[in-house]
């Protein structure tokens, strides 16, 4: 063990490490020196920024020189930075618009930056790691601040509900999720992801293969629960709802897109056990996770609640293409990638919008946006922009990242499960378009002309800007981003070979 | 008579339903996070019966890290919990509904 400790070149490894370490620093730092600026609220906000930017800057450096390295621990390839990006840009338009929202409600705390920081942590762990013990305590890291976030507006009942059953229903999962691994640990005698890669289950026979069957199972309900896929699905509506809406916005993107990393890394090295199984259980989950989600999504009121079950849908979307993973692992891989891309710029987009309507109460239902397109055009264009992202209609973001899942559905033989697939975006057409047609042809009701105190913080307008023409312009020429993935995901799947 | 892994393996799953059943049966929040306590410690003793079956050192250190984990969860669950009685006096998951839609 020491041997191998004096082998590790220390400044290359603080060097790898620093995306990861900048985050968990940033945030010790804010809780130890907090309480001495408590009273600056702006101090806070532009360390975490300051903090994400230069994470994210040394996370692009790492990338372009990236070496499939493993290190103790910690794999650092290109998919992991790549996802470090994702998780990073996920957080600045957080960050950036939770400033104003923290407070016009009162709730101005060094602690939800600090949260916010150790999260992306987590994310990065669960991605990073080639065990799943790093898989499971970043998952962990990152689950447990985002309970604290969803409860943050603690005086507010619908907020402390949220966060107590997305403590109750986490909690309960990732036991599931542990027993999962207590059994491949036991089949095997390892958690590694790269060996388990290796392994195999034609390797195991009688005893140990009813344990990995059982341990590969119980690992698919955790997961399962974790980015919410049907039948495990149902407190992702109240959660959502309930959280201060800048946290759903974070839950939305950046915890859904930690959760697809993660379990791409798993599938890769595990669920190729037995792939004709595993194809039909994704086949009969996405299929089950798109439809119930846009089934729920159509009679919503309240547009946080609707854009949570358009998120089950999302994620019922994502997982089609895992169908396809014996065959094509690296483009499968990639075109998931890029959906949580597109999907990331798009959802933050529209709850930008949102918040940029709330002032001192959350304005959501779908009433509130009635006239908006004579009120505010810019918010009502672009609210119209990431919604018809969200349906997937050229030429916007949204629409080639469901090309790409569904044309490898399409290439691996699965003609069925992609045309369901457009069955449901079509289902889907009905209820994003409500808030468009309120926006533009409903009338204002008395109460929105008496009160037109419409204020836009400058920093929600320049998430509004950026997630706009992210959508728009990478919707007009997807290509160069969707090479940049395909490198940072073929690197990976050469390198585990 | 020999206690083999089966043993433990049926006692560690005869606890784990036991903390499912309770979850999904029981309606006082505490009771079904002592609940979710149970399954865990299932887990560990899986861990350690499968490290001690195999005769490696790896399922220690991870009842080590589950039982870490446990504790954090269970400050930060506790505290939800403190926070939701100060909104509504009530620790009963059917009293609370709130949300719905």
């Amino acid at each position: 063990m020491m041997q191998e400790l004096l082998k590790i070149d220390w400044l290359v490894f603080l060097r790898q490490t620093l995306p990861l370490l900048l985050p968990l620093g940033g945030g010790g730092f804010l809780l130890l020196v907090g309480p001495f600026f408590k009273r600056s609220h702006r101090f806070n906000f532009i360390f975490s920024i300051a903090i994400a930017l230069l994470a994210l800057f040394f996370a692009w450096q790492e990338w372009l020189g990236a070496t499939n390295q493993t290190v103790n621990l910690l794999l650092f390839d290109r998919f992991t930075y790549l996802f470090a990006i994702l998780f990073l840009i996920a957080l600045i338009l957080t960050l950036l618009l939770s400033y104003s929202y923290l407070e016009s409600f009162g709730l101005v705390r060094p602690e939800y930056y600090a949260l916010l920081l150790f999260a992306v942590f987590g994310m990065m762990c669960m991605v990073a790691g080639h065990d799943l013990m790093v898989v499971f305590l970043g998952l962990e890291v990152m689950s447990v601040s985002v309970y604290v976030l969803a409860g943050f507006q603690r005086s507010n009942v619908l907020s402390v509900e949220a966060a107590l059953k997305y403590f109750l229903v986490g909690a309960f999962a990732s036991s599931f999720l542990l027993m999962g691994i207590a059994f491949i640990y036991g089949a095997t005698g390892t958690t590694d992801l790269i060996v388990l890669h290796q392994k195999g289950l034609g390797m195991l026979a009688g005893e140990t293969r009813v344990y990995a069957l059982v341990g590969l199972s119980l690992l698919a309900v955790g997961l399962g629960f974790k980015i919410a896929l049907v039948p495990f699905h149902f407190w992702a509506a109240d959660v959502y709802h309930g959280a201060p809406v800048i946290v759903t916005t974070f839950m939305a993107t950046a915890v859904k897109a930690a959760g697809f990393g993660a379990i791409l890394r798993v599938v890769w090295a595990l669920f190729q056990w037995e792939p004709l199984l595993f194809a039909n259980m994704i086949w009969v989950a996405s299929v089950l996770t798109m439809t119930i989600g846009n089934i729920a999504a159509l009679t919503q009121k309240n547009l946080k609640r609707m854009l949570a079950y358009s998120s089950i849908a999302h994620a019922g979307y994502a997982i089609l293409p895992l169908v396809a993973f014996s065959k094509q692992g690296a483009s499968v891989t990639s075109s998931i990638s890029f959906y949580m891309l597109a999907y990331i710029l798009m959802t933050v987009g529209a709850f930008a919008v949102l918040i940029a309507l709330s002032e001192k109460e959350e304005k959501c239902t779908i009433q509130d946006l009635s006239g908006l397109g004579t009120r505010k055009p810019f918010l009502a264009f672009s609210m119209t922009l990431f919604l018809l992202s969200l349906t997937g209609i050229p030429p916007t973001l949204g629409f080639f990242g469901k090309y790409y899942l569904f044309l490898q559905a399409v290439q691996a033989g699965y003609i069925w499960l992609a045309v369901i697939g457009v069955i449901n975006s079509v289902i889907s057409v009905y209820y994003y378009l409500g808030p468009v047609v309120a926006m533009y042809f409903s009338k204002e009701t008395a109460d929105q002309k008496v009160g037109p105190t419409y204020w836009s913080p400058q920093a929600v307008l320049v998430v509004i800007w950026f997630t706009f023409l992210g959508v728009s312009l990478f919707g007009l020429f997807p290509s160069n981003l969707l090479d940049l993935i395909q490198t940072s995901v073929s690197s990976w799947l050469v390198a585990g070979k | 008579m020999m206690i083999t892994l089966t043993h433990y393996l049926i006692l560690a799953a005869v606890l784990f339903c036991i903390g499912v059943f309770g979850v999904v049966v029981r309606r006082n929040i505490l009771i079904i996070f002592m609940s979710i306590e149970l399954m865990l410690s299932a887990v560990n003793l899986v861990f350690l019966s499968f490290s001690r079956y195999l005769g490696t050192q790896d399922g220690h250190v991870w009842v080590f890290m589950v039982l870490t984990v446990a504790a954090a969860e269970a400050a930060v669950g506790l505290g939800i919990i403190v926070a939701l009685f100060r909104n509504k006096q009530t620790i009963y998951v059917d009293e609370v509904k709130e949300l719905k839609g």
